[in-house]
């Protein structure tokens, strides 16, 4: 189990990392936010590798973590989405991203959101509902049981 | 203190004396004037002041004198309505009607899974209403997705309270006003959306000198005109100003450092994030001259006591937490809070938006109970007797993340409770394709531009005729009283809610109906013993209660307590980890903390001095879009105009939407008094009336946002981006950019016409159409000369109002 914990955050990891690079000409206010976010994800990335890599973990271990890794994820989307919205509205032009840009940052932010329901859904199944609904915001845990 | 003498306004059209006076509550805003309602022959007939109640002693504003003009108004929906096979809304019965509604709750429920249901209810319902949409949303459909129009209200003013002291609850209370020796409006235009309230505070202003009056706003708004001190700021720049300000104060050695050290956490943290903010940055940022922010600075640290209100101007900004958490962090490092006429009063726009919050009915648990607290979660279940597993845990969504759940179709029923977000919502041509994808219940007395996505109307009882409790905007829990019965075929909210309940069958743990009280007071006692050792304990109020003391600020721990007008006077805030309402947001970016990160906060029953880091407004004005365009109130409509507009005299004052330019903005333009002007925006566009002057600032427009029909091209809401803030998730409606054209025809000049001749022609004169084509002389025209003439010119007189007498 720790293993598949730990390549599911490497996965988010790269793409967290590859995202961060892309954004990193733009200076939207809602990119600043949006890479706010990133950087923490990244930096609970690299503690919560780190604990999987030692071995078998403990909740404690990594419950405050995962809290802010779920909770910073649940800021990224609407950031991105926003920013999105705002460059359609300026305009794809100049100095601003381009469509194409846009489209595969979402891609990427899909990705890591898939990665993070499949670890929410593990977490649940480790160490159960009671648990797992007080530090994994609710729309990433499985669907049949969201409360 | 407060009022020396009482007044008693009143509107009554009766033939005759009228049979009874029922006792009641003002229903438009948050000031939550006490009244009377004039019945007779089984119908409301008028309102007169409560010279008793201490908020008004009597008086009433022009909203709240004729809002009962709305409860006889002929098109009132007196049946359900069901939208057909051929896409018509046609009557229905109740039961038609109420089956559908539970059908397709229960269908979504299957297909789609809890948080496929989603309540989006109001601030101008009933503690009893808002309770019983907690429980029924929370435990009988177990979904997330609970939210309301306070959203647009005033989540930043939970959220600002909730970031300083752990728990929602204003501080000061509007007899601190009455004592404090400098008041700073921030952002609160009090003339116009409080009506009352300004007068109350003119009053003694009038008879003492006091309070010192500092107005933040960047219009000259009625408000404004009293100031001693207006900082007209630019648009966006609320957190710079008081960046400025805690700086200062820092800079000056004026912090209170015993209180400091005493009873707050995170100083140095706060003192970092204002740092640099001199007086010509502030300034500059601002756009406030540098002598004016001196003036400020003397004042604000200096004044023995201060009370510093809020509204849209600061919640429905740009960086609206941050800066009402800054106006926080200054009483705090001044220890103005917690003393006679001391404190921040984050206030509201709705008569009961702060009810909702308090009740659970959006936001977190009932009773400021933290639904990321498991301990929290525990006593909820055991206190509806439900399994807590089945209780959705965590931080709230807000209706901008809800409408991103329906476009992604995971949403399948919406039910709209007294509100009327085709109006009210940002960027509206997004809500409105939204709304259309799912099925959406709306539950209103009229038919209201939102009724266009109906798929079921639910006819409601309104103010005057039905019986409940509210709480205004200084935690005054107030009782309005049934004056007559709702029209035949018209049920109220709580009705339909405990039908709704009923018919989908919750049950608690053994089996029993979740929802077992059957009368607004039997749910309020219920609601009350859920308050109990809460920050809102209401234990020592009773129907009864309300009414003889004419209200009661919560808490109420017992029956001989009368209420408490100023919280924290202890100095203790509700920042203990199994206190505490939430666990706190990151200040920057809005994240959720958990419960391990807030208690290594270590507040511990210390408020909590948060940073307040600057970030520029989401959308600013650009080559295309060159103008601000912010939004906001008339003194003579409230909100959609749903019962301003059916009051014969309001709909007169103001019968429809414009525009106010700057003079020099207007020039440069060559636009003319009441001339016709699309406003556009990258969201849509608008054509209404200029109404030229210097109440904007230069570079500014200022459109209300009353106004929506659909078929119209008046909706401020179409103009406005969606951006919302990072903590409160509150849209910034004061902040989009936009641009000003004219709509022009041509006229070629012929031979022998003169201006006159032109301009009298398309309705205008010579004046007029020289400034709108920029003419500085009566001679520039000749024959073949092509010259504008403005498409159509609207008369836009506004019924002047005089604020206070
Ligand atoms: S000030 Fe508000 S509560 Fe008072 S009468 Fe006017 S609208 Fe009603």
């Amino acid at each position: 189990m720790s293993y598949q914990f730990e390549e599911l955050f490497t996965d988010i990891q790269k793409d967290n990392r590859i995202v961060l690079d892309e954004i990193e000409p733009f200076e939207h206010p809602l990119v600043v936010l949006l890479r706010s976010c990133l950087e923490e994800q990244e930096y609970m990335l690299e503690r919560l590798i780190e604990e999987f890599e030692e071995g078998e973990t403990e909740l404690k271990d990594i419950k405050t973590n995962c809290s802010a890794l779920f909770h910073a994820n649940q800021k990224v989307n609407p950031y991105f989405a926003e920013w999105r919205r705002a460059t359609g509205w300026i305009g794809y032009k100049d100095d601003n991203p381009s469509k194409e840009l846009m489209a595969s940052l979402q891609k990427m932010l899909d990705d890591m959101q898939d990665d993070l329901i499949e670890i929410a859904s593990k977490l649940d199944e480790e160490y159960g509902e009671s648990t797992t609904k007080y530090f994994i915001p609710t729309f990433y845990l499985p669907e049949e049981r969201v409360n | 203190m407060g009022w020396k003498h009482e007044r008693i306004d009143q509107n009554v059209y009766s033939q005759g004396e009228v049979d009874k006076w029922v006792y009641s509550t003002c229903g438009l805003c948050s000031v939550g004037c006490g009244c009377y309602v004039a019945v007779k022959d089984d119908k409301i007939v008028g309102i007169k002041g409560n010279g008793e109640d201490p908020i008004n002693r009597g008086r009433l504003g022009p909203k709240g004198e004729n809002q009962w003009h709305a409860n006889n108004a002929p098109d009132r929906l007196k049946t359900p309505m069901i939208r057909n096979q051929s896409g018509e809304l046609e009557p229905a019965s109740w039961e038609e009607a109420m089956q559908l509604v539970v059908d397709k709750a229960k269908q979504s429920l299957d297909e789609k899974g809890n948080n496929s249901v989603s309540i989006y209810s109001t601030g101008q319902g009933f503690f009893e209403d808002y309770y019983t949409i907690a429980k029924v949303g929370r435990a009988g459909l177990q979904t997330h997705l609970l939210d309301a129009n306070t959203r647009l209200c005033t989540s930043t003013v939970e959220f600002a309270l909730l970031q300083s002291f752990g728990a929602d609850g204003t501080p000061a209370s509007f007899d601190d006003i009455d004592e404090a020796d400098t008041l700073m409006l921030f952002g609160h235009n009090v003339a116009e959306s409080g009506t009352v309230l300004f007068e109350r505070i003119m009053e003694r202003k009038v008879r003492t000198g006091k309070p010192y009056l500092i107005v933040v706003d960047p219009r000259k708004t009625l408000t404004a005109k009293e100031a001693d001190l207006h900082l007209q700021l630019s648009p966006g720049s609320n957190l710079p100003l008081m960046n400025g300000l805690i700086n200062t104060l820092i800079e000056q050695d004026k912090v209170d450092k015993a209180f400091v050290e005493a009873h707050t956490v995170g100083y140095e943290k706060m003192k970092e994030s204002v740092k640099g903010w001199t007086l010509a940055k502030t300034s500059e940022s601002t756009g406030i001259p540098e002598d004016h922010l001196k003036e400020f600075y003397r004042v604000m640290c200096d004044t023995p006591s201060l009370v510093s209100t809020t509204l849209q101007g600061a919640f429905q900004s740009a960086e609206a937490t941050k800066a009402c958490v800054a106006i926080n962090n200054f009483h705090l490092i001044r220890g103005l809070i917690g003393k006679p006429g001391c404190g921040p009063l984050h206030t509201a726009g709705q008569p009961s938006s702060s009810a909702n919050r308090t009740a659970g009915g959006v936001g977190t648990y009932p009773a400021h109970r933290n639904p990321t607290n498991p301990a929290h979660m525990k006593e909820m279940a055991e206190l509806w007797n439900v399994d807590q597993d089945s209780l959705p845990a965590g931080p709230e969504k807000g209706i901008e993340e809800i409408i991103t759940h329906i476009e992604k179709e995971e949403v399948g029923f919406f039910w709209n409770i007294g509100t009327n977000p085709l109006v009210s919502l940002p960027n509206r041509s997004r809500i409105k394709k939204a709304l259309e994808s799912v099925f959406v219940v709306v539950q209103d007395p009229f038919l209201t531009e939102t009724s266009a996505v109906a798929d079921v109307i639910l006819p409601v009882a309104m103010w005057g005729e039905k019986e409940g409790t509210m709480e205004n905007a200084d935690r005054t829990v107030t009782i309005s009283r049934k004056a007559v019965e709702p029209p035949d075929g018209v049920r109220s909210d709580f009705e339909i809610l405990l039908d709704f309940a009923k018919r989908m069958e919750f049950k608690d743990r053994d089996g029993q109906p979740l929802v077992d009280y059957s009368t607004p007071e039997e749910c309020f006692e219920e609601f009350k013993r859920i308050t109990k050792g809460r920050p809102c304990d209401m234990t020592g109020i009773t129907y009864a209660r309300l009414e003889s003391l004419n209200g009661m600020r919560w808490p109420v721990p017992d029956e001989k307590s009368t209420g408490t007008p100023r919280l924290y006077s202890d100095y203790k805030f509700h920042t203990t980890v199994d206190d505490a309402q939430v666990f706190g947001k990151d200040q920057f970016t809005g994240r959720a903390l958990s419960k391990e990160e807030f208690r290594e906060i270590g507040a511990e029953g210390r408020a909590i001095l948060q940073e307040t880091y600057h970030l520029p407004p989401f959308e600013q004005p650009n080559d295309e879009y060159p103008m601000w365009l912010t939004t906001g109130r008339s003194v003579w409509h409230w909100h959609t105009r749903t019962k301003t507009a059916r009051a014969p005299m309001l709909h007169m004052a103001a019968p429809h939407n414009y525009v106010e330019i700057h003079t020099e903005d207007a020039r440069e333009l060559g636009i003319v008094e009441g001339e016709v002007v699309r406003i556009s925006s990258p969201r849509g566009e608008v054509e209404v009336p200029a109404r030229i002057g210097e109440i904007v600032q230069k570079g500014l427009i200022f459109l209300p946002f009353h106004f929506g029909n659909l078929e119209k091209k008046e909706s401020a809401n179409n103009l406005t981006n969606d951006f919302v803030d990072p903590i409160s998730k509150q849209p910034t409606y004061k902040q989009s950019a936009c641009k000003i054209e004219k709509i022009r025809d041509e006229h070629k000049v012929k031979a022998g016409e003169s201006l006159e001749e032109i301009a009298s022609h398309y309705g205008l004169t010579a004046k007029e159409l020289r400034a709108a084509n920029n003419f500085s002389t009566p001679y520039e025209i000749e024959m073949g000369t092509t010259i504008e003439v403005p498409a159509s010119v609207i008369n836009t007189p506004i019924q002047p109002y005089t604020p206070h007498r």
